[in-house]
């Protein structure tokens, strides 16, 4: 399949694209009939400048994938034909804390376009979906001793427990540990563990990087 | 940029060098007596003034600043005055005002003009007839001569004037030439428009036809020098209202020839030492010493990447203490994480080590390491093999992105360094980074080859060097120079990776060349001597010089079929005090005379005839 990035074809639009909170769904309005790229960025970059990046990075694949499918590192794409878009009433989210870009594309003859958006409409095709999220920070104690005489005392660790919806499409370093002055990221293979523990006599903090990334007090 | 340089131009940098005003023997003979103007009638004689201020510059040349050269130019606008300027063969010319043209001549009279008396004002029109059509052409310059003088206000001057007509005689020119030289007997006998008229043809008496001017430019010269002199004799006899035609001869070290010798056998050292450097390309791959060559270490990595790892990376690695606050899958007690391999630490701390150096590297790869791979590369390939590697560039980048994982079971710490270096070397958009290099390098590489390929092409343009003395004296000189400076030449050669490089590097060569042997700066009858001995030829030089300018070469530069008669003037210019100086006074005619020229690469004979002007009408050519 050859991947070509195309000009704005007005037959073919696809804009307003946006977060139904009741659904948790992406929706959007396109031509009767036409099939989307969906393509998720991290938070605030946009899609639309590192179309030629994607399309490159999609040659070799033999068509576009119906579920969430890492590209260019850190961008996920979807395709989302018309007729999933009726079934499913719009496109799940990949995770929040990103931004998501709708497109629309045609497939003809071993050609797969995707069509830019419209220049005046640019800002309309993408929703930057950000996320709020609490992170329990505890010291972690010991009971010595028995019964009402017993005595918490610190292990000199702490623990830190990520919510369970921060898994999909995060990038390891969006987070980072704070230790002191000393700075530690974050990994998916941390959040998939849900509770870490780090040893430190000072309690350490959690810092976005990703600014669609918010962490509750 | 582009560069045309050819053999043509090194050998007239030779030439020009051994020629020039600071070579040996340069400086010391006569001077100009009187302030001078030259006055070039017409675009003809124009395009010529160069050539003529050229030789004069040789003769005088402290008065380079001071000698004044202007152009008159005459159409339906009316006549526009040029002042013409320039050294070393490059000329231009301005066009100036009355009132400019009043300040330049000021300037000859001026308190810092070193003209020993300002008594009068030598000037020299010059006229080349070679655009003539009709007689009034001639006519109407004669009539300018005087238009000349009263715009330029100097009729109160005590003026020595002298016209130099160039009369071109070529073939298809043959009717109109005969039609000047009648009407010039004609105008001179009816008004004296100058004090004397010097007439020269480019048909000489034997009957060749000089394409080019050159030769009587240097006459030209020739005659300015001898009548602007302090000896009044001959100032009078030149000035002495009469038509002169000359004979001419010189004899003269022969720069051209010498360099024609020296830079072909310097072009066929190049050859050979490109051929040389270029031998081993074709196996350029299969080298061992390539991946050291292209800046890979023993592990597959960028040298410059590891280089910056060690200066600017190393130091946000974290300590041993810190390495204690990374996060854990649980609590328990491992120890000190210190101990631990990388392998391990990475695995207890859920990727975070990996995850981590990769927030170190990722700002660096956003640094531009093109300027100093490209040292490196210059460095390291010669231009041919940069260009081999830019036509292999898969197989290069192939050999780029080997670089070998550090082994795991290496403690954290003790390992970090290699890790660092490793992940920096193996991103593809920075490998790719240093390919590009190698593409640009390899491009530039090519054209620098082409470009040389065509200097050295450049020689099929040259006509062979007939004197067989030379080639033979300076084949040795240039075979003893290889001798000793081979190895730098090929290690300077190696180094050059463009036209403009292998330009200056074959003029210091040059110039290192005539620096470096005391033959260079000889006077030119010592140097023939020389070459004489050398080829075991038994003439004598000095004997061989005289009969060259007293018999062999001299030829009159204007064909008659009357008798010139006695000579005005017999002269020889040469630098005095030489054993040629000495020769020649001792063996030519008393009535001789001599002008020093201060000038060791040159010897001239001139001979001055009057021609009467009813000669001129009955024996005007055939």
């Amino acid at each position: 399949m050859q991947w070509i990035c195309s000009p704005y074809e007005p037959s073919r639009y696809a804009t307003n694209l946006r977060h139904d909170k009741l659904t948790n769904m992406l929706v959007w309005d396109s031509a009767p009939g036409q099939s989307v790229l969906i393509v998720q960025t991290p938070f605030g970059q946009s899609a639309v400048k590192r179309m030629t990046a994607i399309c490159r990075s999609l040659s070799g694949m033999p068509g576009l994938p119906n579920q969430y499918t890492e590209v260019a590192g850190d961008s996920w794409i979807i395709a989302v034909s018309a007729a999933d878009k009726l079934r499913n009433k719009g496109c799940p989210l990949n995770g929040c804390a990103s931004t998501y870009t709708v497109f629309s594309y045609s497939i003809e003859d071993d050609v797969c376009r995707i069509y830019e958006p419209e220049e005046r409409v640019k800002l309309f095709v993408q929703a930057s979906i950000p996320m709020d999220i609490r992170i329990d920070i505890a010291q972690e104690c010991r009971r010595k001793g028995i019964g009402f005489w017993g005595k918490s005392t610190p292990t000199g660790f702490y623990s830190i427990t990520f919510p369970k919806e921060l898994a999909g499409g995060y990038v390891d370093g969006d987070l980072q540990f704070r230790v002191g002055d000393f700075m530690i990221p974050v990994t998916s293979q941390m959040l998939a563990q849900r509770t870490v523990f780090i040893k430190s006599e000072r309690k350490p903090a959690v810092v976005s990087q990703n600014p669609g990334l918010r962490i509750a007090d | 940029m582009s560069n045309n340089v050819t053999m043509q131009h090194l050998i007239q940098r030779f030439e020009n060098r051994l020629k020039g005003p600071d070579s040996h023997g340069s400086g010391g003979g006569k001077e100009p007596r009187f302030p001078m103007l030259v006055v070039c009638l017409g675009e003809d004689a124009i395009r010529g003034c160069g050539d003529i201020a050229s030789n004069l510059f040789q003769i005088w040349p402290q008065y380079q600043p001071e000698l004044q050269f202007l152009g008159v130019k005459v159409d339906e606008k009316g006549t526009a005055y040029y002042h013409i300027e320039g050294r070393d063969g490059d000329f231009d010319q301005t066009q100036i005002s009355l009132d400019e043209a009043g300040v330049i001549l000021s300037k000859i009279f001026g308190a810092r003009s070193h003209f020993h008396d300002k008594n009068k004002l030598c000037m020299y029109f010059v006229l080349d007839t070679t655009s003539f059509t009709i007689r009034e052409e001639f006519l109407a310059w004669i009539k300018m001569i005087q238009v000349v003088k009263n715009d330029l206000g100097v009729n109160d001057l005590d003026i020595l004037d002298m016209l130099v007509l160039q009369i071109n005689e070529n073939f298809s020119r043959r009717n109109i030439a005969l039609q000047l030289r009648n009407e010039l007997s004609t105008s001179y006998n009816r008004e004296k428009f100058c004090q004397s008229v010097f007439l020269l043809s480019n048909r000489r008496d034997d009957n060749t036809i000089l394409e080019e001017w050159g030769i009587c430019y240097r006459i030209i010269a020739v005659i300015m020098a001898l009548s602007n002199n302090e000896d009044v004799s001959i100032s009078e006899k030149l000035f002495g209202r009469r038509i002169f035609t000359v004979s001419y001869a010189h004899k003269e070290k022969p720069c051209w020839d010498i360099g024609q010798v020296i830079v072909e056998n310097l072009m066929d050292k190049l050859e050979s030492l490109v051929q040389k450097l270029g031998s081993g390309t074709a196996g350029l791959m299969e080298d061992s010493t390539l991946p050291a060559r292209l800046g890979l270490s023993q592990e597959g990595t960028m040298t410059i990447l590891d280089s910056y790892v060690d200066r600017v990376l190393l130091s946000q690695l974290p300590t041993r203490e810190q390495l204690e606050h990374f996060p854990r899958q649980d609590s328990e007690d491992y120890g000190l994480l210190s101990e631990l391999t990388g392998e391990e630490f990475n695995e207890l701390t859920m990727n975070a080590w990996d995850s981590f150096l990769e927030q170190i590297v990722k700002k660096a790869r956003s640094s531009d390491w093109s300027g100093d791979y490209a040292k490196l590369l210059a460095k390291n390939f010669f231009a041919d093999e940069l260009a081999f590697l830019q036509d292999h560039l898969e197989a290069v980048q192939s050999r780029l992105l080997q670089a070998k994982a550090p082994p795991q079971d290496q403690n954290v710490m003790s390992s970090a360094p290699a890790k660092l270096k490793y992940m920096l070397s193996r991103n593809p958009e920075t490998i790719q980074s240093f390919v590009d290099v190698i593409r640009t390098q390899g491009e530039k590489a090519r054209i620098y080859a082409q470009e040389r390929n065509r200097l050295l092409h450049s020689r099929s343009a040259l006509f062979p060097v007939d004197d067989s003395t030379i080639k033979s004296f300076y084949r040795v000189k240039m075979r003893d120079y290889f001798d000793l400076h081979e190895s730098e030449l090929e290690k300077e050669l190696k180094s050059i990776s463009d036209i403009e490089g292998l330009q200056r590097f074959l003029e210091n060569t040059i110039d290192e060349i005539i620096s470096g042997d005391p033959v260079f700066s000889q006077p030119f009858e010592d140097e023939f001597e020389s070459r004489l001995r050398a080829d075991n030829r038994p003439e004598d030089a000095k004997q061989y010089i005289q009969q060259s300018l007293t018999v062999n070469d001299v030829y009159k530069y204007l064909q008659v079929n009357f008798n010139l008669g006695q000579p005005v003037l017999s002269a020889v210019l040469l630098k005095e005090g030489t054993p040629l100086f000495e020769n020649l006074h001792a063996n030519l005619s008393p009535n001789t005379y001599y002008y020093n020229t201060g000038y060791s690469n040159m010897a001239e004979a001139i001979v001055i005839y009057n021609i009467r002007t009813d000669d001129l009408i009955n024996g005007g050519g055939e």
